[in-house]
């Protein structure tokens, strides 16, 4: 049974409430949304036991009604936007139970394969042993042995005990092979747009492709994250693995993306 | 069926532990891969008629001798332990995704299932039906099954699967499905 709102404009049945609401025949503005759901919290912890099947249903309408109700404060977004976004929404998700349930489907099928299958024994075949035949050649623990201990004295034993037991001798750590760092994400952000101005849309191929080691690769990437979170660049990406195509939007100064990437901080210790 | 034929294969059969392609067993006894394929059809349909103990089954490739499925119970009997643990729903569900969408990175599972499934694809891992194929560079490990997966379902490869549609709900479960999506509407 559904959840039983009592509110000053409406009293009743939760879903009643939204099906008035859709029909305008309450204004979902005086409906306040804290109290039904403080109420039913409460009569949830008075009730024996949770029924799934209400709590699921009270769940639905309670995020309807929220929807609704924030579309409603937002003055910018109409009605029609709304329910018309509500429907894709409720599309997409149709279209996604289904998928999950063929799969469910396909896995029963494959679930009976499996008990059919566990009735054949496959013929495991190991009542020859082809080594013991003398069909293939196998070295003996005896010859193994000797090969690798072959020359070994007693006193080679004790040079290398020696060596291994001996302390560590203390070494600076020497990083002078460590070539620092001198890529910096604003570079790379001029360097993309520079690029992109020449050539729209481009290849992320295409725009590291003066990138002489990964880190500079790296340093693109991230470039190109923050000019498409500034809204710079549109990115399209076809395959998986495929290679990403950036398309210059012209909507956005490329001085506001750099203002914007000015904590960017990745970089330790680079320039700038 | 030339006998000498026929003895050979059963004897190449009979030592084999996997199945044997019918490829590796033309190059073998020096005879055209048709041949051979249809001495195969052969000796699998003359076991049945027999109505021998074991039986010849095409699986995940190639070719392998098999106990004769009505003798299961006998054979259990003699065959202690060998049940495995039953699958889980969600195992089911993650195994029939890598076997219709493989190759498929663990992602890709986790974004049709809707829930998190790194722990059901390790189980099956485990389990040895699906096998992790390492891409090189950064790109995610891609999940297939594996041969032991085709023989477990008799399966010669996935193209053998029923088709996916086959699957899908009807419509009216689908119109159920909806009409769930929106109450009150």
């Amino acid at each position: 049974m559904a959840h039983e709102v009592k509110l000053e404009v409406f009293e009743g049945p939760i879903d009643l409430l939204l099906h008035l609401i859709t029909r305008r025949r309450v204004d979902i503005y005086e409906v306040s949304l804290a109290t039904i759901t403080e109420d039913y919290l409460a009569a949830v912890a008075t009730a024996e036991g949770l029924n799934l099947d209400a709590a699921t249903g009270f769940l639905v309408v309670a995020a309807t009604l929220l929807e609704l109700k924030s579309a409603r404060l937002l003055p910018s977004v109409s009605d029609e936007s709304v329910r018309s976004e509500l429907l894709e929404e409720r599309d997409f998700l149709l279209a996604r139970l289904v998928e999950c349930a063929t799969y469910r489907e396909a896995g029963m099928w494959i679930s009976n394969e499996l008990i059919l299958g566990e009735r054949f024994f496959g013929r495991a075949g190991g009542s020859i042993d082809l080594e013991e035949l003398g069909l293939v050649e196998r070295p003996t623990l005896a010859s193994r042995t000797s090969e690798t201990l072959a020359g070994l004295t007693p006193d080679m034993l004790a040079a290398a005990a020696a060596h291994a037991l001996a302390p560590a001798i203390e070494r600076g750590l020497d990083i002078s092979h460590l070539a620092p760092i001198t890529a910096s994400v604003k570079d790379a952000i001029y360097q993309v747009a520079g690029l992109l101005s020449s050539r729209s849309p481009a290849s992320f191929a295409y725009l590291s492709g003066g990138a002489t080691n990964r880190i500079e690769v790296i340093v693109r990437f991230l470039a190109l994250l923050e000019l498409y979170k500034g809204g710079a660049v549109e990115l399209e990406q076809s395959a998986r693995f495929g290679d990403i195509v950036v398309s210059w939007t012209g909507e956005v100064k490329v001085s506001e993306v750099i203002s914007e990437a000015e904590e960017y901080s990745l970089v330790p210790g680079g320039p700038g | 069926m030339i006998p000498e034929q026929r003895k050979i294969v059963e004897a190449i059969l009979l030592v084999a532990d996997e199945p044997v392609p019918a490829t590796t067993l033309a190059q073998v006894m020096e005879k055209p891969r048709a041949e051979v394929e249809a001495l195969l059809a052969e000796l699998a349909d003359g076991y049945v008629t027999e109505g021998r103990g074991f039986v010849l089954r095409r699986v995940a490739g190639g070719w392998r001798l098999y106990s004769n499925p009505d003798c299961a119970p006998w054979l259990e009997r003699f065959v202690t332990s060998h049940k495995h643990s039953r699958l889980t729903g969600a195992a089911l569900e993650v195994l029939a995704i890598v076997a219709y969408r493989q190759p498929i990175a663990r992602a890709e599972i986790t974004e049709i299932r809707g829930v998190e499934s790194d722990g059901v694809v390790k189980t099956l891992t485990g389990r040895g039906l699906i096998e992790a194929q390492e891409q090189s560079g950064a790109s995610p490990a891609l999940f297939s099954v594996s041969d032991s997966f085709l023989e477990a379902t008799g399966l010669d490869g996935v193209h053998e699967l029923p088709r996916l549609a086959d699957f899908m709900p009807d419509s009216e479960t689908v119109q159920d499905m909806e009409a769930k999506l929106s109450p009150g509407a």
